[in-house]
């Protein structure tokens, strides 16, 4: 590695843990917050969802195994979502630092999509032990678990790297990257499965980038069927959104220090 | 050290910096949907040519909002050239503003860490360069352990000075920050300054005090409306600047009438009132310009309503800075001679050949009781008048001095 690169390795470990740090400290009960949020959240869905409204998977024909279904999908999309809608607003928010400190810029957003991932990987281990408890854990998802990983991490990296960047120049994108990923959630089998949707209209769901994302996330973890559809319209998108959104970001870092 | 023959390090060529303006928000999409432009573009900098070699150290000077922080930006490389050619070789060090980058909740060591690795400093050299950062701020581990938000405003710009300059940058650019902490402190600041001097590193910089950058720079520039005024030599460029200021400075002096000029509330029902205050020159009475080292005489009316009360009369002269010239008042001398008496009383001073040098200067006046401490009476910056003067020295006042020259000396 060269000594620019390893600088900038060093700088990226240290935003990152500012990153985390700050984002809780000065509350009394720190982290605790950071748990509590989406535990209220899964909860509160899978209340709604696997009683109110009676929904089960097929695939999953077995006593909670909306329960497992449910969080094989919300898991990586409180990660992406969280880490999308901060790295839009990354750059945006150090106008005035990155106006007096040189700096790479491509950490900011960087770090926003990394710390998003580390409740992630922290419920993941709790999830995995509730899947060996359930005798529901696949030899496979061993293999499986960090290839989806790095396919996410790719995916939301370019994406958010291109978002903090356009947002810059359209301020807009700060208020309306939250809004459309909200409705994203509900055009994502998360809380169902495709299987729910009539046959007919499944094919729409290969155009939802998040969608292909979360349901070979739902096969990985679980071990469902997936269609090969998906996964090739998965390795698609993560080309167009993962490296395509870097080098769009690449093309438009120039324009950053002509808009500060 | 100047070495003309060297390839600029810093190569500015009709550099600008434009912002684009646009009256409402939404103005910004309509261009951008209709390609129509609808905005107007402010220069923050337009038209600049520099050159800076290596081991240079070069000055900026100017008004604030002159462009100078602007252009600094554009050559730490934080912002980008709108229009010209800017071309930067070598690494550079840049010191924009202090503190930024610092987090308040963060410990004094995790920032200057940052800060390390913000500055290209890497794993392996980090220990040295903390521990050369305490040492220069003079920090103790124990403070350092310390979120940044409970130190003193010194004490967090020491440590944030400390952290951006213990790089090794062949270009250090500086932005206003030589000034910070207390005497002892700027000391260091400075001394760090000479030592990339004398390392042979290229030093840009930008600052209000003209002082320092007299005593540092080699050559420098003096930026105005977002253009270069003057380059060159520093001494050359500063005086400009210093005239240029001065000479803005200079606003027509109106003259206050004694019963317009802001008087104590006690006035009216003080014991003794001030009447009148005049100005006589050799060329009349209350001149609105006075040519230095005339003959100049203050004349001072009072009444005193009070037969047994003793009191005193002073005045101060004031520069419209309200920087006190000179003052004096009937208590100083000792002992002290108290006027006393009930009706009129005038008080004069005379200034043979007033040496005051060029500018403008008002009068305040003083009635105070006979222990010099309660003002009975008062009326503060009247009486504007401006010295005009021909000879060449400068300043505030003439010094008397003599010129020694000793032929063969230590020969």
């Amino acid at each position: 590695m060269s000594a620019i690169s390893r600088a900038n390795a060093q700088l990226f470990l240290l935003w990152l843990k500012r990153d985390v740090k700050s984002r809780y400290a000065g509350s009394s009960m720190g982290l605790l917050w950071a748990v509590l949020g989406p535990v209220l959240t899964i909860v509160l869905f899978y209340v709604l969802f696997a009683f109110v409204f009676q929904v089960r998977v097929p695939e999953l024909a077995r006593e909670q195994g909306y329960f497992y279904y449910l969080l094989a999908g919300i898991l990586p999309w409180l990660a992406l979502s969280e880490g999308l809608s901060r790295a839009t607003n990354a750059l945006v928010a150090h106008e005035q630092f990155l106006q007096k400190q040189v700096f790479t810029v491509g950490i900011l957003p960087g770090t926003a999509v990394v710390a998003g991932l580390l409740p992630q990987l922290f419920g993941s281990v709790l999830y995995f032990i509730l899947l060996a408890w359930a005798d529901l854990l696949q030899v496979t998802t061993w293999l499986w678990f960090p290839l989806m990983l790095a396919v996410q991490l790719l995916f939301t990296l370019g994406l958010g790297m291109a978002l903090s960047i356009l947002a810059v120049h359209v301020r807009d994108l700060v208020h309306a990257v939250p809004l459309v990923l909200q409705f994203l959630f509900y055009a994502t089998p998360i809380l169902y499965p495709l299987s729910m949707v009539a046959e007919e209209y499944r094919f729409l769901f290969l155009f939802n980038p998040f969608a292909c994302l979360i349901m070979s996330w739902q096969a990985a973890l679980l071990g469902l069927p997936l269609d090969s559809s998906v996964l090739v319209a998965l390795g698609l998108w993560t080309l167009l959104l993962g490296a395509g959104g870097y080098a769009l970001f690449r093309v438009l870092k120039p324009t950053l220090g002509e808009a500060l | 050290m100047n070495r003309p023959f060297e390839a600029p390090v810093i190569r500015l060529e009709g550099v600008g910096k434009g912002y684009r303006v646009y009256e409402r928000p939404l103005d910004r999409l309509r261009e951008a949907l209709t390609r129509r432009p609808v905005h107007r573009t402010h220069w923050a900098l337009r038209d600049v040519s520099l050159d800076i070699r290596p081991g240079e150290t070069f000055g900026l000077v100017g008004e604030n909002g002159a462009g100078k922080s602007t252009l600094l930006k554009l050559v730490a490389g934080t912002l980008r050239a709108t229009e010209g050619e800017l071309s930067v070789h070598g690494r550079v060090a840049a010191l924009l503003e202090l503190g930024a980058g610092f987090h308040p909740e963060e410990t004094g060591r995790d920032n200057v860490m940052l800060m390390g690795a913000m500055n290209g400093v890497l794993a392996a050299d980090m220990a040295t360069y903390y521990a050369g950062v305490a040492e220069f701020a003079e920090l103790s581990e124990e403070v350092l352990r310390r979120p940044v938000k409970t130190y003193s405003s010194g004490m967090f710009m020491r440590l944030a000075f400390a952290a951006a300059t213990a790089v090794d940058p062949d270009i250090l650019v500086i932005d206003e920050a030589l000034s910070v902490g207390d005497l002892h402190f700027q000391k260091k600041s400075l001394d760090r300054i000479m030592r990339f001097r004398e390392a042979g590193k290229t030093v840009l910089f930008c600052s209000h005090n003209l002082y320092q950058v007299r005593s540092l720079c080699s050559r420098a520039a003096w930026i105005d409306g977002g253009r270069v005024r003057e380059v060159g030599d520093t001494e050359h460029v500063v005086t400009a600047f210093e005239a240029y200021e001065r000479a803005k400075d200079a606003v027509e002096p109106q003259a206050p009438s004694l019963d317009a000029a802001p008087r104590r509330d006690a006035g009216s029902l003080s014991p003794v009132r001030l009447v009148d205050v005049r100005l006589e020159t050799g060329d009349g009475i209350n001149p609105a310009f006075i040519d230095a080292f005339q003959t100049v005489r203050l004349v001072i009316d009072v009444e005193s309503f009070e037969a047994q009360r003793p009191f005193h009369v002073g005045f101060a002269i004031t520069r419209n800075d309200h920087e006190n010239v000179f003052g004096s008042s009937t208590h100083f001398p000792r002992p002290d001679q108290p006027l006393m008496g009930l009706g009129p009383h005038r008080v004069s001073v005379r200034f043979p050949e007033l040496p005051l040098l060029s500018g403008d200067y008002r009068l305040s006046i003083y009635v105070l009781d006979d222990t010099g401490l309660q003002v009975l009476d008062a009326a503060e910056g009247i009486r504007a008048f401006r010295i005009h003067q021909r000879r060449r020295e400068f300043g505030l006042v003439y010094l008397p001095h003599v010129w020694e020259s000793e032929n063969g000396h230590g020969a």
